[in-house]
C-alpha cells in the first residue's frame, strides 16, 4: 500500500489561482523587441491589414500554467509513502517502546516511526496501549487510548537515562491483565537475553509474537564503560554492538563544556575499545565527564566526580627513611595507601615543602612529627585556612610534644593498651558515625589499635571525633580550620601502635579524607570543606540524550552509604550528587552485554515506511521549464536572429563557459611557481643527488646574482633548483649544472626538454668542478658529462676563441678562471649557421670545469665561503667577472660581437 | 573637431579650382571668370577706344604698333556663392547595426567638407536657413560649423530666395512627405540656384532588416507603430521606400537639380568624389 501526502496541502489552493494566471498571460504577449526607425511615416502609411496578435502563443501560455502549476504543487511538498505494515490485527494495538539510553541516538527517528505505526492504528481505528521499558518510579497504568491521545503522548515522550527493564513491564502487563490484539515493539535492538525472554513473555501473554519494529544499524548506539586510573591516565573502554558504528571520538569536557581533550577510538571487529585519556593532572581535574562524540545518548558519557580529581599529597616525617626497611617506614602504608588516586611528593626540606603549598597542595601528611619548625607552621597555617587538608599520625614525637595544629588538646605521653604494665586489652574500633566522613565503612573486626595518644576531654570532643574505639576513646580527630581541616590519627601510621594501617578500612579512610581535600591547584579554597551536611543531594542529573539538566524536586537526598552503592534506577536519576564541597556521580554501569544486540529472534521486522519525496524533482522540472521559458521569450524577442549581442546573452554565455572552463580545466598547483618563475629573472641550477653541492650551487648563483644586480642593470631574482626530470626549464636563461661523478644520463624525457632549451636560446653551464681538468682529456666528471650529453644532439665544441662574445661580454677577459686556475671554457664553434639561428649566435652549452658556484659562493654577509685554488682576491674578483660574463653573454647574446656597433665603439674610444 | 575632421577629409581631393577656372559660370567654386570684360586681373580683350572710354584705361603699349587706340579690357571676375544646408532633426541621429556612423554625422561632415573645398576655391559660402551673410575663408567655415552644430528641428530647409546663380547643395534623409519637399525647395529653384540633393541613407532604413514581433518608435514623431512579423512587412516596406526615393529624384530632375545617394556604410570621400565629378561635368 502506497499513499500520497501533502505536507503543506494549504499550498494546493494555489492552483486555483492558475485561471487568472491563465487569463493575465493570455493578455500580456511577450514583450516585442524595440527598434528606433526613422522611416516610420513610411511604416505607418503601410498600416498592415495583420495586426499584431495581442495573444500569448498557446505553447508559451500552456509551458508558463505549467511552470506555476508545478511551483504550486512542489510548495505543497508531495510525499509519497511506501507502507509496509502488513498486520492486519484487530482489537488494541500494544505499543511497546524501549526508551532507554540506547535508544536515545536515533529518537527523532524513533518518534516518527511512533507517529508512523499510531497513523496507520488510526486508520485501522484501533486503540493504542503505550508501554516503555525503562523502569518507573511508579506504577504505571496501561490503558488503552485513542489514536490522537497516544500521539500527544509519544510527541511528549523523552528517551530516559536508564536501561531498559523489559521483564519488569512484562510483569506489569501480567499483572494487569492487559489484552491487546497485537504486539508491536519498537527495540533498541540491545540487551540479548532480556529481549528473547521479553519476546517469549509476551508470546506466552498475548499468543503471539511481537512485531520487532528496527531501524537502521548506523543507529546503533555506542556506550562507555566505567572508566579506570591507569597508570595515572583515565582509561575509558568505548563499547558497541557487533553490527555498530566501528569508529567515534571520545572526548573529556569540562563543567563549563569545554572540550579537554579527544581520542579518535577504532574498534576495527572488536566490541570494544580502550583508549587512555592523557591529560596533565590541573587538565584532567577539570573533567566533568566523558563523552562519545555525536553519540547522544546517556551510556555515553561518563560522568567523574571528586574522586577522579587527582589530588596531590605531601608525606613528611621526622625519622629518617630507611630504604632497606620500607615496611617499617612510617609513611609506608600512607603511600601505598594514597598511591591510587593522588599524587605524593614527599618534601625533604622547609624550602621544598613551601614550594609544594605553593603549588597548591591538596593535603599534608605529617607522620609522627610533634613539633614543627615555626617557620614551617607559619607556612602550612594560612594554607589549612585557605581550604588545605592537614592529616597527621601520632608516634613518639607527637605523644612528647605537640604545635598547635591539632584538632583536640592533648595530654602528655600516649597511652598503652595490651602490654605488660597494661590489664587492658588491645581495642577494636567501634561503627562509624552517621555524621562521620567515615560513615558507612565496614570496620575490619581484625583491626586492633594497641596503643593511642589521648585527647583531653572536652566539651565539643564528641563533634570532632571521626572515629572511636570501642570503649569511646577518640582514635580519629579533626577540627575545621578557616576553609580547611586538621585531621589527627591518634595511632602511628606504620604498624607500629595499631594493625590498622594494614586493613583495608585504613585505605577506605584516607579515601575519604582525601576526597574532603580540594583538587591539586585549586587551592584558591573554592570548595567549602562542610561536613555537617549528611546527604548527598541531585546537583545535576543526565537526561537520556546525555545532556545534563537540573534535577526534579523529587530526587531524593540520598545518605553516604546510600549514594555509594547507588545505582541508576527510576529513583535515583544517573548525575551528580553533592554534600558540601563533596560531590558524587551516579553513573549508568554499562558492560559489553549490555550492548549485545539481539540477535535470534526470529521476528517479524518493520522497517520505517520509506517516503519518497517529489518536491526536488519539482522544483527542478519547475527551474527547466522556466530556462525553456527565458528561451522562449528570448526567441520571441527576435534576439537569436542578430549577433548575440545583448549583455545578458553574453553574461550567460560567459558564465557558462566559465563554468565549463573551471570545471575542466583545474588549477595546477605548480601554476604559482610557475608565475614566480616567470615574473623575475632567475638563474637556475641542476640538482644534483648531493646535498653539499646543490647547496653550494645555490650560494654560489645567489653570490654572483648579488654581483650582476651591484654591477650591472640586470635584477635577478633568487637561484632556482631545478630538478631535471620534473621541472619546466623554458623560465631560465641560464642553466648552471655542476657534474658530480655518479651523474647518470636524464630520462629521454628530461632530454628531449634540454634539447629544445637549448635550442630555444636556453644555455646551459656544464662545470666540471675538476682542478686543472680539461673537458678534452678524459676524467671523472668529464665521463660523467659525456654519459649526460651522450644522448644530446650536441653541435662541435671548440675552447672560448679569441674575440668571442664571452671574452667580451661584460668585461674583457683572457682566461676563465674559477675556484680553479687553468681549465679552459668550451663553447659551441661559431659557423655561419649558427650565427643566424635562433639563438642568435649564442652557444647553448658552455662547459667549465673551474668550480664556479664555490668561487661565487657568499654567505649572507657577503663573505666568501670556499678558499680559492691557488688563491688570491684578484682569481675571486676574475672569477666573479666570468660568471657576470656568462650571464650577460646568455641574457643579450652575441651584441658585443655585432659590427653595427664598431664605429659607436670607436666614437667612444676616440673621447 | 567637426570641422577639422572635414577638412581632413578634403585633403584627398585636389583643390577644385583648377577645374573651375577652365568652367567659367558655373556653379561651383572658384573664382570664376565670367567670360566678358569686366572687373578682374586676366586679359580678356582688346577693343578700339570709344567715346567715353576713360583715358587711363588706353593700352599704349598695343596701341603703339598700330594707328588705331586700344582699350584692354580684363575678364570680369566674380566669387560664386554656395549655400549649404544639412537637415539636423532628431530623425538624423539614427544608426543601425549595419550603419557606420549616424545619418547626422555623415551629412554634417559632408556638408563643412564641401564648404572646405568652396573656401579653398576661393568660393563665398553660407548656411541655409542662417541669419549670418554668406563669407569667405575659414571664418566663414568656423561659422558654418557653430551653426551645423546648433540645433533645429526643421527637418526641411525654409523657403528661400537666393541670389541668381549661385549654388545650392541640400543634404538631407529626405523623409518627409514629398509634396513637403517640393513646396520647400521651389522657391530655391525659382530663384535661379542650381541645387544638389544628397540624400542620407542608413542601410537599415533601406532593407528593414528586422525579424519577429518588434516595435518601431519614431525619433522626430512620438508615434509607434508594433509589427508582430517584421519578416512579412519587408517586401512592402521597400518598395514604399523605393517609391519615396523615387519621388525626390522626380523632384531633382524636374527642377533641374542633381540627386546624389550616400549610405552611411560606405565611406563619405566616395560621396565626395561623386559630388565632385558631378560637379566637374557641369
Amino acid at each position: 500500500m502506497s499513499n500520497l501526502s501533502f505536507i503543506t496541502p494549504l499550498a494546493l489552493w494555489g492552483l486555483a489561482a492558475l485561471p487568472i494566471i491563465w487569463w493575465l498571460l493570455r493578455f500580456t504577449p511577450p514583450r516585442p523587441q524595440s527598434v528606433k526607425f526613422p522611416p516610420l511615416r513610411i511604416l505607418l502609411k503601410l498600416q498592415s491589414k495583420e495586426q499584431t496578435p495581442d495573444k500569448t502563443p498557446w505553447w508559451l501560455l500552456l509551458l508558463r500554467l505549467g511552470l506555476a502549476a508545478l511551483l504550486i504543487i512542489a510548495i505543497a511538498h508531495p510525499l509519497l509513502r511506501k507502507d509496509n505494515s502488513t498486520n492486519k490485527a484487530s482489537g488494541p494495538l500494544l505499543l511497546v517502546v524501549d526508551d532507554g539510553w540506547a535508544a536515545a541516538k536515533s529518537w527523532p527517528k524513533r518518534q516518527q516511526a511512533l507517529q508512523t505505526i499510531i497513523e496507520d492504528a488510526r486508520e485501522a481505528s484501533r486503540p493504542i496501549i503505550l508501554a516503555t521499558t525503562t523502569p518507573k518510579a511508579n506504577a504505571a497504568d496501561y490503558k488503552a487510548v485513542s489514536a490522537s491521545d497516544a500521539l500527544n503522548t509519544v510527541r511528549a515522550l523523552q528517551p530516559q537515562a536508564l536501561k531498559t527493564d523489559r521483564l519488569k513491564l512484562l510483569n506489569e502487563l501480567k499483572a494487569q491483565k492487559i489484552v491487546a490484539g497485537s504486539v508491536t515493539w519498537l527495540t533498541d535492538e540491545l540487551d540479548d537475553v532480556s529481549g528473547q525472554n521479553f519476546a517469549k513473555g509476551l508470546n506466552q501473554l498475548f499468543g503471539q509474537l511481537p512485531t520487532l519494529y528496527t531501524l537502521d544499524a548506523s543507529d546503533l548506539p555506542l556506550a562507555l564503560a566505567r572508566p579506570k586510573i591507569e597508570n595515572a591516565d583515565i582509561s575509558v573502554t568505548a563499547l558497541r554492538s557487533a553490527s555498530g558504528p566501528t569508529k567515534a571520538i571520545i572526548q573529556a569536557t569540562a563543567g563549563n563544556g569545554r572540550i579537554l581533550t579527544d581520542v579518535p577510538v577504532d574498534f576495527g571487529s572488536a566490541t570494544s575499545a580502550t583508549v587512555a585519556l592523557s591529560l596533565p593532572i590541573e587538565l584532567r581535574n577539570e573533567i566533568q565527564s566523558i563523552t562519545i562524540a555525536a553519540e547522544n545518548n546517556a551510556g555515553a558519557r561518563q560522568l567523574l566526580d571528586d574522586r577522579w580529581r587527582r589530588k596531590t599529597v605531601a608525606v613528611q616525617t621526622s625519622t629518617a627513611q630507611e630504604a632497606a626497611q620500607p615496611l617499617l617506614s612510617p609513611l609506608h602504608y600512607v603511600t601505598k595507601a594514597f598511591a591510587p588516586f593522588a599524587d605524593i611528593v614527599q618534601p625533604q626540606s622547609p624550602t621544598e615543602l613551601k614550594a609544594a603549598l605553593e603549588a597548591g597542595l591538596s593535603m599534608l601528611v605529617l607522620a609522627d612529627i610533634g613539633k614543627m619548625p615555626k617557620e614551617s607552621e607559619d607556612q602550612i597555617t594560612p594554607w589549612i585556612e585557605k581550604g588545605g587538608v592537614l592529616l597527621r599520625f601520632s608516634g613518639q614525637h607527637l605523644a612528647a610534644a605537640t604545635d598547635q595544629l591539632v584538632p583536640v588538646k592533648l595530654r602528655d605521653g600516649d597511652r598503652n593498651l595490651g602490654s605488660a604494665l597494661s590489664w587492658e586489652t588491645p581495642q577494636t574500633m567501634q561503627a562509624f558515625a552517621e555524621k562521620s566522613p567515615f560513615a558507612g565503612i565496614i570496620i575490619d573486626d581484625r583491626v586492633t589499635i594497641s596503643r593511642q595518644v589521648l585527647a583531653e576531654p572536652e566539651p565539643d570532643l564528641a563533634d570532632k571525633t571521626w572515629a572511636s574505639l570501642s570503649d569511646g576513646t577518640p582514635l580519629v580527630t579533626a577540627q575545621k580550620k578557616g576553609k580547611g581541616l586538621i585531621v589527627l590519627f591518634h595511632v602511628t601510621a606504620n604498624a607500629d601502635w595499631s594493625n590498622l594501617p594494614l586493613s583495608g578500612t585504613f585505605v577506605e579512610m584516607l579515601q575519604r579524607i582525601v576526597d574532603l581535600a580540594p583538587a591539586a591547584g585549586s587551592n584558591a579554597g573554592s570548595k567549602s570543606n562542610d561536613t555537617t551536611a549528611t546527604t548527598f543531594s541531585a546537583r545535576l542529573v543526565l537526561s537520556g540524550t546525555g545532556e545534563l539538566a537540573s534535577p526534579k524536586t523529587t530526587i531524593p537526598p540520598l545518605t553516604t552509604t546510600e549514594i555509594d552503592s547507588a545505582t541508576v534506577s527510576a529513583r535515583i536519576p544517573a548525575g551528580l550528587y553533592s554534600r558540601g564541597g563533596q560531590e558524587r556521580a551516579v553513573n549508568l554501569d554499562l558492560t559489553a552485554a549490555d550492548l549485545l544486540p539481539i540477535t535470534s529472534l526470529n521476528l517479524q521486522k518493520l522497517k520505517p515506511p520509506e517516503t519518497q519525496s517529489f518536491a526536488p524533482h519539482l522544483f527542478s522540472a519547475a527551474a527547466i521549464l522556466f530556462l525553456l521559458d527565458c528561451l522562449a521569450a528570448l526567441v520571441l524577442g527576435g534576439a537569436f536572429r542578430k549577433r548575440i549581442n545583448t549583455s545578458a546573452s553574453a553574461l550567460l554565455l560567459a558564465l557558462v563557459l566559465g563554468g565549463l572552463i573551471s570545471v575542466s580545466k583545474p588549477v595546477r598547483a605548480d601554476d604559482q611557481s610557475d608565475m614566480q618563475a616567470s615574473l623575475e629573472t632567475h638563474l637556475a641550477y641542476v640538482k644534483t643527488n648531493d646535498a653539499e653541492i646543490d647547496a653550494n650551487s645555490e650560494l654560489g648563483l645567489k653570490g654572483l646574482g648579488l654581483i650582476i644586480s651591484d654591477r650591472t642593470s640586470a635584477a635577478l631574482g633568487n637561484p632556482a633548483g631545478i630538478d631535471i626530470e620534473t621541472d619546466n626549464l623554458v623560465f631560465y636563461p641560464l642553466l648552471y649544472w655542476p657534474v658530480t661523478e655518479a651523474a647518470q644520463a636524464p630520462s629521454d624525457a628530461a632530454l628531449q626538454r634540454l634539447e629544445s632549451f637549448m635550442k630555444n636560446g636556453g644555455t646551459i653551464f656544464f662545470d666540471l668542478r675538476d682542478n686543472g681538468g680539461d673537458f678534452s682529456s678524459s676524467s671523472s666528471t668529464s665521463d660523467a658529462l659525456r654519459r649526460i650529453l651522450a644522448k644530446l644532439d650536441i653541435p662541435p665544441l671548440e675552447p672560448v676563441p679569441e674575440n668571442h662574445a664571452l671574452t667580451k661580454s661584460f668585461y674583457l677577459m683572457k682566461a676563465f678562471p674559477g675556484r680553479y686556475e687553468g681549465g679552459p671554457l668550451w663553447v659551441e664553434t661559431l659557423t655561419a649557421d649558427t650565427t643566424t639561428n635562433t639563438s642568435d649566435g649564442v652557444s647553448g652549452i658552455i662547459i667549465g670545469s673551474n668550480d664556479y658556484a664555490a668561487a661565487w659562493a657568499l654567505d649572507d654577509k657577503g663573505q666568501p665561503l670556499n678558499a680559492m685554488i691557488p688563491g688570491s682576491d684578484r682569481q675571486r674578483e676574475m672569477a666573479f667577472r666570468v660568471g657576470v660574463n656568462i650571464v650577460m653573454y646568455a641574457l643579450t647574446g652575441n651584441y658585443k660581437t655585432d659590427q653595427v656597433h664598431i664605429p659607436a665603439l670607436l666614437e667612444r674610444l676616440g673621447q | 573637431m567637426l570641422s577639422h575632421r572635414a577638412e581632413q577629409l578634403t585633403q584627398t581631393l585636389p583643390p577644385l579650382l583648377v577645374k573651375a577656372e577652365r568652367i567659367a559660370a558655373t556653379i561651383v567654386l572658384g573664382v570664376h571668370g565670367r567670360r566678358r570684360a569686366g572687373p578682374g586681373e586676366n586679359f580678356w580683350q582688346y577693343r578700339n577706344y570709344s567715346f567715353g572710354d576713360s583715358t587711363q584705361r588706353i593700352d599704349w603699349h598695343r596701341s603703339a604698333k598700330s594707328d588705331a587706340i586700344f582699350i584692354r579690357d580684363n575678364e570680369w571676375q566674380a566669387a560664386n556663392t554656395l549655400w549649404l544646408w544639412s537637415n539636423s532633426n532628431a530623425r538624423m541621429d539614427f544608426k543601425s547595426q549595419l550603419g557606420h556612423e549616424t545619418k547626422r554625422d555623415a551629412a554634417q561632415t559632408l556638408q563643412l567638407a564641401l564648404a572646405s573645398l568652396a573656401i579653398r576655391g576661393h568660393e563665398r559660402i553660407g548656411s541655409l536657413g542662417s541669419p549670418f551673410r554668406a563669407g569667405v575663408g575659414k571664418p566663414a567655415l568656423r561659422q558654418m560649423a557653430d551653426w551645423c552644430l546648433s540645433p533645429k528641428d526643421t527637418s526641411l530647409p525654409k523657403p528661400t530666395v537666393l541670389q541668381r546663380r549661385s549654388a545650392a547643395v541640400l543634404i538631407s534623409d529626405f523623409l518627409d512627405d514629398p509634396e513637403d519637399i517640393k513646396k520647400a525647395l521651389s522657391p530655391l529653384a525659382q530663384s535661379g540656384v542650381r541645387g544638389h540633393l544628397i540624400q542620407i541613407a542608413d542601410p537599415a532604413e533601406e532593407t528593414l532588416p528586422y525579424d519577429g514581433r518588434v516595435e518601431f518608435l519614431g525619433l522626430d514623431v512620438p508615434q509607434r507603430f508594433l509589427a508582430s512579423k517584421t519578416e512579412n512587412l519587408r517586401e512592402k516596406y521597400m518598395m514604399a521606400y523605393a517609391a519615396q526615393r523615387e519621388a525626390i529624384q522626380q523632384i531633382a530632375s524636374r527642377l533641374g537639380w542633381s540627386f546624389t545617394l550616400h549610405r552611411t556604410d560606405q565611406p563619405l570621400t566616395r560621396c565626395l568624389q561623386v559630388l565632385y565629378a558631378k560637379v566637374s561635368d557641369q
